[in-house]
Parts: C-alpha cells; sequence; structure tokens
C-alpha cells in the first residue's frame, strides 16, 4: 500500500466476528444515519454524556482497537482546531474575556465557549459514528445495504443497481490507484522530479507529471473494465441474484429494539432534563 | 563500478505483514558490462534495483556507486539519481507531456541544463533508441506501444546516466517490439563504453541474445552471477528455481545425447543453426 495513503481509514474495512461485524447492513446503515441524526438532535450536557457512554459501548462491542478509530480521527484535528476556535471567538453573548486588538477586541463569550465545544464533539462522534459503520462492513456488503435501501426509489426510475456497482468498483480501485500514484511518483522521482519542496504553486506544478500519467492510466482502466464487464455479459439494470444473501436474523431484530429504545431515551432526557 | 554489500531489505519490519524481500545480497557489477538479472516474480528484482538510485534504502548493507557510498545518510539523492538512470515496467505509462521532445526533456530540464545542451541531449537519445526526428513534435500518445517505451527510455537515457537500469523492458511487447528494445539496448552498450546496463528480464531468449553477464535472484539471495555460458550450463539448477535455460539450448543438449557433435555454449538460435550445419556438413548460415 502506498506511503501517502497510509493514514487514511475512510473505507478501510477490519474483518472480525463482533455483533456488529454480523449485522445486517442495511440495519447498520439505518443505525449510522439515526445516530447523526440523534448526535445533531442533543444539545445539552447530559445527553452528551449519555451519548458518548453509548458511542464507547459500540466501539467495545465491534472489538475495534481505539487506536485505529483516533488514527482517523488525527487528519481531521485542523479542522477541529478551526471550527473550535471560530465558534469560540465569533458567538455573541456574555463576555468572560476578551482581549483588545487595536480599535477592536477580541471577545470570548460563555456562548462561545459552549458553542465550541458542542461542535467539536459533535465533529468527534460524527467521525467516530461513521468509522464505525465502514470498519466493521465490508465494502461489498456496505454497498449491498445501499442497493438494498434504494430499491424502493427503481420505482421512480433511479438505477439503485447501478449507483451500487459504482460505488463498489470506485472503493475498489482506491488501492489500485493508490499504488499507481507510488509508482508514477517513483518513476517521475527518478527523472529529477521534485515533489517536496518549493512554495505552493511550484509544488501544484510538479504535480502535472503525475496526474496526468494517473488519469490516463485511470481512463485506461475504466475502458479495461468496461470491456471485461461487457465481455461477461453485464447488461445495466438486468435482474441479478446474489452469491451472498443478506438475510435478516435474530441478532438484527434486538439490536433494531435495543437501538431505537436507546434512541427515545436520548431524545426523552434532552426533552425532559434540564442540563 | 556497482558495489552491493551484506544488503538485506525487509518489508513492514515488526508487524505481522514483515517479509524478507533481500538477505544479505553481495554483488559488484564492472563498468562497460551489460548485465541481466533473471529470478522468479518476487525473488527480489525490483526491490534491488530501486536500491540502485536510493528509491529504496536497505534495512542493512552498503551499496557504492562508483565509489560513493549511496546509502550513507547526507548522499545527495539528486546527484545519484542522475548518474542511475532507472526504467520502470511499461515506463510509457509514465509519458505525460505534450510532445515526444518535451518528454524527453524532462529530466534534462530538472537537472538546469541549458536550452541547447537540453535539444543536444533529446535529440541523441532520441537516436539512441531509433526514433526518428518527425515523431519529436509529435504527442506521445499518438505513437505504437513499442515506439512509446522507446521515447520513455529516451526520457532516461537523456540524464546521461553513467549506470542504466531497465525493469523488463520488453514486457507486454509484439516480437517486433521485443526486437527493436533489445537492439537499442545493444546499441547503447556498443555506444557508450563506460555505461553500467542491467536489465530484468524473464525471457532466457532475449537473456542469450542480449546479454554478457548474468545474476540469477532466487529468494531474495544471489543464486549464481557469472557471464551467459557459466549461467546457462546449470541447467537443472535453473529449473529447480522455476526458471530455465533457452528453448534451443535445451534442443542443443537433446540432440547431443542423441549424438550429434555440437559446442557447448549454443543459446541463440543464429548459432545454433550454425553449429548443426557444420556438424551436418554443410556450410553454414541461414
Amino acid at each position: 500500500m502506498a506511503e501517502i495513503f497510509k493514514d487514511i481509514i475512510i473505507g478501510q474495512y477490519i474483518p472480525g466476528k463482533s455483533p456488529l461485524h454480523r449485522l445486517n447492513p442495511v440495519v447498520k446503515i439505518i443505525f449510522a444515519v439515526a445516530y447523526i441524526a440523534v448526535l445533531f438532535l442533543i444539545d445539552k450536557p447530559i445527553p452528551y454524556f449519555i451519548f458518548t457512554l453509548y458511542t464507547l459501548t459500540l466501539v467495545i462491542i465491534s472489538g475495534i482497537n481505539i487506536k485505529i478509530i483516533l488514527k482517523g480521527i488525527r487528519p481531521m484535528l485542523w479542522i477541529f482546531i478551526f471550527t473550535a476556535v471560530l465558534n469560540v471567538f465569533m458567538t455573541p453573548g456574555e463576555t468572560i474575556w476578551s482581549v483588545p486588538v487595536f480599535s477592536w477586541s477580541l471577545k470570548i463569550t460563555k456562548e462561545g465557549v459552549y458553542a465550541g465545544a458542542m461542535i467539536t464533539v459533535r465533529l468527534l462522534y460524527l467521525i467516530t459514528g461513521t468509522s464505525l459503520l465502514t470498519l466493521t462492513t465490508s465494502p461489498l456488503q456496505l454497498t449491498d445495504g445501499i442497493e438494498k435501501l434504494l430499491s424502493p426509489l427503481k420505482k421512480i426510475k433511479v438505477p439503485a443497481s447501478e449507483i451500487a456497482m459504482m460505488m463498489t468498483i470506485a472503493i475498489r480501485f482506491i488501492p489500485t490507484l493508490a499504488e499507481e500514484t507510488d509508482k508514477i511518483m517513483k518513476a517521475q522521482t527518478a527523472r529529477g522530479a521534485d515533489f517536496q519542496s518549493g512554495n505552493i504553486i511550484k509544488r501544484a506544478k510538479a504535480m502535472v507529471p503525475l496526474l496526468v500519467p494517473l488519469f490516463i492510466s485511470a481512463f485506461r482502466r475504466a475502458d479495461e473494465l468496461a470491456t471485461a464487464m461487457e465481455a461477461r455479459c453485464y447488461v445495466s439494470g438486468a435482474k441479478r441474484t446474489r452469491m451472498k444473501e443478506t438475510r435478516f436474523t435474530f441478532l438484527d431484530i434486538r439490536a433494531l429494539i435495543i437501538f431505537s429504545v436507546a434512541c427515545a431515551a436520548l431524545i426523552a432526557a434532552q426533552h425532559w432534563i434540564y442540563l | 563500478m556497482i558495489k552491493v554489500e551484506n544488503l538485506s531489505y525487509t518489508y513492514q519490519p515488526g508487524t505481522p505483514f514483515e517479509h524478507h524481500a533481500l538477505f544479505d545480497v553481495n554483488l559488484e557489477i564492472a563498468d562497460g558490462t551489460l548485465t541481466a538479472l533473471i529470478g522468479h516474480t518476487g525473488s527480489g528484482k525490483s526491490t534491488l534495483i530501486q536500491h540502485f538510485n536510493a528509491l529504496m534504502k536497505p534495512t542493512e548493507g552498503r551499496i557504492f556507486v562508483s565509489g560513493i557510498d549511496i546509502t550513507a545518510p547526507k548522499t545527495d539523492l539528486k546527484l545519484l539519481r542522475r548518474k542511475v538512470g532507472l526504467v520502470f515496467q511499461y515506463p510509457e505509462h509514465q509519458l505525460f507531456e505534450e510532445t515526444v521532445y518535451k518528454d524527453i526533456a524532462f529530466g534534462p530540464k530538472n537537472m538546469g541544463l541549458s536550452e541547447n545542451e537540453i535539444d543536444e541531449r533529446v535529440k541523441r537519445s532520441a537516436y539512441l533508441v531509433g526514433l526518428k526526428e518527425k515523431y519529436l513534435d509529435r504527442s506521445p500518445f499518438d505513437l505504437s506501444g513499442g515506439q512509446k517505451r522507446r521515447a520513455a527510455i529516451a526520457g532516461v537515457i537523456a540524464m546521461n546516466p553513467e549506470v542504466l537500469i531497465l525493469d523488463e523492458p520488453t514486457a507486454g511487447l509484439d516480437p517486433k517490439g521485443r526486437d527493436s528494445i533489445l537492439a537499442v539496448i545493444k546499441r547503447l552498450h556498443e555506444e557508450n563504453k563506460d555505461m553500467i546496463i542491467i536489465f530484468v528480464s524473464h525471457s532466457m531468449e532475449d537473456v542469450a541474445k542480449t546479454a554478457e553477464n548474468i545474476i540469477v535472484m532466487n529468494e531474495g539471495k544471489v543464486e549464481t552471477k557469472g557471464t551467459v555460458a557459466e549461467v546457462f550450463s546449470k541447467t537443472q539448477r535453473l529449473q529447480e528455481i522455476g526458471l530455465n535455460v533457452p528453448q534451443i539450448t535445451l534442443l542443443a543438449d537433446k540432440l547431443k545425447k542423441a549424438g550429434f557433435k555440437l559446442p557447448d555454449d549454443i543459446y541463440t538460435v543464429n548459432y545454433a543453426a550454425d553449429a548443426i550445419a557444420k556438424t551436418l556438413g554443410g556450410g553454414g548460415n541461414i
């Protein structure tokens, strides 16, 4: 795997046998959406505390090393800091600290601190929750789940299977293109290309010898894949069966009940508890 | 001269994916030689050649290129990469410029040469790889497969390297394309008396036709090395490690066993034809 992509865990799948791994992908996707919806519904300390417990429980159940999840959060650190700082200084309200900057003063407000903390926590859990989904679901299962969820839309002519196929292909080609990038970078480096030094314009220009061959190769691969698929009689919109059917199991029903109750409890807490 | 001392390379050390790609490799390659590097897939050939211009750093051991320790921490990598030109597998996939001329000029331009010198080098390397001048103004993407590859090789030659390494230069080409690339390698060898040329190949026929020396890699180690005749006399051992000698050598062996009088150094079809004709009392020459 190429060096430059080693920190990105989006789309990475870590095989396992935890209940989270075994859940039906359709159920998992619904959970992920609900998880995010609830995350943006709550805005008080106690619900957030309960939400933290939920998230930790999910991480523990998944059996995935917390370090891996933290590694996925690391590239986002600057976005966290940026949004938090922006919120802390820009929210109007009760001033608790102010620094005069020329004729204008930089104010930290109570509301600002609160909003900054909230947005950070929201982003943190947003990434954790979605990472948990992709870390415990193989790309194939994931697209399978999306196809199932989109299938009611087939009635209004949404090409659900094609969308799913496109996603599968896209995910499949991430490591291939990463490898290709690595190879081309090495080859151009051997011809004296320099990708590391210089100012931003120089570096952007240095990318041309990398990007042109990469795009050409991506188009060539796409072309070859299309031919190969046609040679194997792939017809878009044809009715297809699956090698591995995903079924709803007792586990899914149990998980659905537990998750609904947990969500309900959270919304109730948000609604009736003052803090 | 290239000298490799106790070179070892381990992929992802300390993880469950740990893999020893090279193991205690010792080599000496003299100036002005044309060497073929052969070995089964995964024998460490590609890993080895990427060490020669420091695209990979050894886990252990040292490498000297014309007396300079390229594994020392403060080696000038840019300078080194001018000395050691590396042509990767399918080098035509790295073409990117609007015209063949500009693409060949990419390396010399990065070296900061003057316009005149760049022009000279582009034309000379185009000549060396057998690309006619009319192709220089065309887009590299309009060329045929073999021409593209020659253009890409020219791009590396234009940097005037002391060492030229080619990773499977004939892979995926038709017989005509293969022959033209091998002819380019031979011509380069003849016209650059001091240049070290190393090429990786899976075709024993290509090796027999082109190389002077052979290095055989097996499971990350140097299995054997020597002249073409020395290496190809070890038929049995080569077959044991998944390689072979040229088909014509096998045929000559069978003929010899059947009682024909033939020399021991038959590795190319032309030579075999002559030898067989001679032994049959004919005039030779086909």
